[in-house]
């Protein structure tokens, strides 16, 4: 199964989802295969939403309309094949019958002709309204009732099958409703009901009241044809509409988190782009580089992989890897031990990792103090640095600082807090209950 | 011997009356040699060496040694340096004050052990090096963020039961990086009151380091059996 990622896939009017350029291919051995080592990632990567994904259907999946489309046509094909059987039942005593024979053959063949041809049409297509069948097919319904009428005796017109004109009649009638509007659908229905009752009067033996419920037959099973199409066409709409909803709310899931996995990569890229970076600090920002770029290369490859969940000494030791420039002062004893689930972990990790970003970017810090420490009910890590400051009041929190810290921690049911003034650097609180 | 004048001193120094204290420089780096005693007036450097032998040999009198942990820079071998030099160096009854820029909790909490008495930063500015040395020499214990740390991972583990609970909130702050004046805020003290109750703190932690059993020791801090002893230069 394909998953649509943050291209997305979109409905298109040919009733299938589109996918976005490169999904629909089968995934290739590892992302290397598709993108050089060490190169950004292109943009026909892959990107599966992280932990568990949402699936959102087959690339290649056909829309519900189009699936009623084929279910209509289907339905249309079967009624209209078994028609034709119980036609086909009547011919020979038809022809035995006939006072002209030619015509009654040469009909019997021009309708099997149209039907094949529709059957054909509508199996290939998958639709009873693609082709240009439809129009000989209405004709022949009309046509089928009087030139029978003409060359059969008058008293087997009605009931028997000889006379298969009303019967095919009716079937048409019922399939023009899957591919003419409802009101024109009803009124060929009642067109056929009238030539029923019309061509019945000739029949001696057909008493009016069975001419009149005969005549019912078409109107009635047109309408009900027409409503069950409009209906079926209708739920399908409904179907796709609620699916585009779902591609697109998971779009913007899906940017949302590729915003949060690429923001401190954009802040090291950012770094060692800049000429006025430090000679000593590039070291340190080569080697996060590296590790981004791993980082980046399996999230768009496999996702997150679920560990076991990990102890905040663990996700601590992790979080700070490569920042060994920002001279850290690393207190974790009293907190290691506390062991984290996944969703937490990760996104501890991923704030401590952007608040140190944010230290190295702005802080001017001399030093930065990484604490944690367990109590009974819960545990705290506090990021402070002894750098400018900011003032809380006048200055908007960054993207990094307010979504890949304070939303990603909230939505993992962690608390964070940030402290800070002009001038006297910054901390960031960051606490959660006990496992 | 006085701890706080030793080799035969005459007091002249008085550090504690807030005088220049006296002090023997020991690193191997020439620059440290020779930048050291300009960019710190408040010290009156009466000897500087490369290496701890000319002290044990002269034995001056002084109120401080700034040591460095390691001496081995200029690749001389058998130097004397680490926790073997600060405990031939603490015999002597000098007070010690470590210059390094060594941050791993085990080393320095093995050179308090051995008898050092303040840690100071190399990288630190120099207004908190001045602090640290004449807090050493005037009887203080003066220790590091490192340090810090573990003397708060001591007291949480029962080995620092003298510590006042002003002292711990002290402490507390201090572990997570708080200001001198965000925690005199906080407890309605004065941040030289704040102060004194961080030096009773790193007095404590290097009494209970001195003395206490390697065993407990490194139990409390999550060591190995034997990581505590295994004091080689």
């Amino acid at each position: 199964m394909q998953i649509a990622g943050i291209a997305g896939g979109e409905v298109q009017p040919s009733g299938r989802m589109r996918a976005p350029d490169g999904c629909g291919r089968r995934p290739t051995s590892g992302y290397a295969a598709t993108s050089p080592a060490g190169r950004w990632p292109s943009s026909q990567a892959r990107v599966p939403v992280r932990s568990e994904p949402v699936r959102i259907g087959e690339v290649n999946e056909p829309t519900a309309a189009a699936q009623a489309e084929r279910g209509i046509a289907l339905l249309a094909v079967v009624l209209r094949l078994g028609s034709t059987l119980s036609m086909l039942v009547g011919v020979p005593q038809g022809i035995r019958l006939a006072a002209d024979r030619t015509i009654y053959a040469a009909l019997t063949v021009a309708t099997l002709g149209v039907t094949t041809w529709a059957v054909a049409q509508s199996l290939r297509s998958q639709s009873l309204r693609v082709g240009r069948w439809q129009p000989a097919d209405l004709l022949v319904g009309v046509l089928v009732m009087p030139v029978l009428a003409t060359v059969l005796p008058a008293e087997t017109l009605v009931g028997t099958w000889a006379a298969w004109g009303n019967g095919h009649a009716i079937n048409v009638a019922v399939l023009c409703a899957g591919y003419l509007p409802m009101a024109w659908a009803t009124a060929y229905g009642v067109f056929i009901g009238v030539l029923t009752f019309l061509v019945g009067l000739r029949d001696p033996l057909a008493s009016v009241d069975t001419l009149l419920g005969n005549s019912l037959v078409p109107v009635v099973f047109t309408v009900c044809a027409a409503m069950f199409a409009r209906h079926f066409r209708a739920l399908a709409h409904r179907a796709d509409t609620a699916r585009a909803a779902e591609v697109r709310a998971t779009q913007a899931l899906e940017l949302e988190r590729y915003r949060l996995t690429v923001h401190d990569a954009t802040g090291i890229l950012r770094l060692l782009a800049d000429d006025a970076t430090p000679a000593e600090v590039r070291p340190a920002l080569q080697r996060q580089a590296a590790a981004e770029a791993n980082r980046l290369r399996n999230y768009l490859r496999d996702g997150p992989v679920a560990g076991a969940g990990e102890t905040l000494g663990e996700i601590l030791d992790e979080a700070l890897v490569g920042f060994s420039d920002l001279a850290l002062e690393v207190s974790t004893e009293l907190g290691a031990h506390v062991r984290l689930p996944d969703d937490r972990a990760l996104a501890l990790g991923r704030a401590v990792a952007t608040v140190l970003h944010n230290v190295r970017r702005h802080a001017q810090a001399r030093t930065v103090f990484i604490h944690a420490d367990a109590h009974d009910t819960g545990w705290e890590v506090v990021v402070r640095d002894d750098g400018i400051g900011f003032d809380r009041d006048t200055q908007r929190l960054g993207f990094g600082l307010q979504v890949q810290v304070i939303q990603a921690l909230a939505a993992a049911g962690m608390t964070a807090r940030i402290d800070s003034a002009p001038g006297e650097g910054t901390a960031v609180t960051i606490g959660g209950p006990t496992p | 011997m006085s701890e706080a004048t030793a080799g035969g001193s005459d007091g002249t120094g008085d550090p504690e009356g807030g005088g220049r204290p006296r002090t023997v420089l020991i690193d191997d780096s020439t620059v440290v040699r020779l930048g050291l005693p300009l960019v710190h007036p408040e010290l009156d450097v009466v000897a500087v060496h490369g290496s701890i032998e000319p002290l044990v040999a002269e034995r001056p009198a002084a109120d401080l040694v700034i040591l460095d942990l390691r001496l081995t820079g200029a690749g001389a071998s058998g130097v004397r340096q680490g926790p073997t030099a600060i405990r031939a160096i603490a015999a002597l009854g000098y007070r010690i004050c470590l210059y390094t820029d060594e941050r791993r909790k085990l080393v320095l909490a093995q050179c308090l052990r051995a008898g050092a008495h303040g840690v100071v930063h190399k990288s630190d500015p120099l207004e908190v090096a001045s602090a640290a040395f004449l807090a050493v020499a005037a009887g203080q214990t003066v220790i590091t963020q490192s340090l810090v740390g573990v003397a708060e991972v001591l007291d949480r583990r029962g080995a620092l039961p003298d510590l006042t609970a002003r002292q711990r909130q002290v402490l507390a702050g201090r572990a997570r990086g708080e200001r001198w004046s965000d925690i005199a805020g906080r407890l309605f003290i004065t941040e030289g009151v704040a102060r004194e109750h961080m030096f009773a703190v790193n007095a404590k932690l290097a009494a209970y380091l001195k003395n206490g059993s390697p065993g407990d020791i490194e139990g409390l801090l999550g060591l190995s059996p034997g990581d505590l002893l295994d004091e080689d230069d």
